[in-house]
């Protein structure tokens, strides 16, 4: 199961996320500046509820350690 | 009863000082707070109250981010109760609640904010008890 660490462009796209996040039964944390990081399950019920965001996850070369987030 | 009104962040303004702010560090030892607020009373009749509304949770969630850094949610809470234990079948009720996990420092500042956010819940959304957990754990 994957980590993203998402980003919403406006208070009220945050607002929607949580209401539609709510029935995702795994765990999130919400950070400063509208960040979430959450699973793929949580991109797949925002994916469904079509509510913008921007993924700002950084990804790793192959063979080298992830980078720090964010 | 009185009515609901939304959650006021600012009533918190006064207990939010600056070394609210956990020490996430090896070997700290740090308060972890559990928040529990209903989403919706379902009761034994089928009927749905809406308690916290979107808005509320917005500013619950943005304020305790502001406050202490980061939060953690465990999605949305299941639970059985009754209101008056006296008549539990007709009192019954199924509870959503959003579920908040916070890490705070080890100090009385932290118990009296969260005394403070107890308050303010139960006022904003006439509830006569909203549930707040503390626990005491390492972080390694």
């Amino acid at each position: 199961m994957a980590s993203h660490l998402i980003q919403f462009r406006s208070k009220l796209d945050y607002q929607k996320a949580i209401m539609a996040l709510l029935e995702v039964p795994q765990g999130r944390l919400g950070l400063p500046h509208l960040q979430m990081v959450v699973t793929d399950a949580h991109i797949s019920a925002l994916s469904q509820a079509g509510i913008p965001f921007d993924d700002r996850t950084k990804a790793a070369k192959n063979g080298q350690p992830a980078p720090i987030q964010p | 009863m009185a009515n609901q009104r939304p959650f006021n962040p600012e009533a918190l303004t006064p207990f939010a000082v600056p070394w609210i702010k956990p020490n996430i560090g090896n070997w700290a030892t740090v308060w972890r707070y559990t928040l529990l607020v209903p989403v919706e009373h379902i009761l034994a009749d089928g009927s749905v109250r809406t308690v916290a509304t979107p808005e509320d949770l917005l500013n619950l969630e943005l304020m305790l981010i502001e406050h202490f850094g980061g939060i953690t949610t465990l999605g949305q809470c299941l639970g059985l109760g009754m209101r008056d234990p006296k008549d539990p079948v007709a009192s019954r009720e199924t509870n959503k609640h959003a579920s908040y996990l916070v890490y705070a420092p080890a100090a009385p500042a932290a118990d009296q904010y969260f005394q403070a956010l107890r308050a303010e819940l139960q006022d904003a959304l006439v509830e006569a008890m909203i549930l707040v957990e503390r626990q005491e754990v390492l972080l390694l």
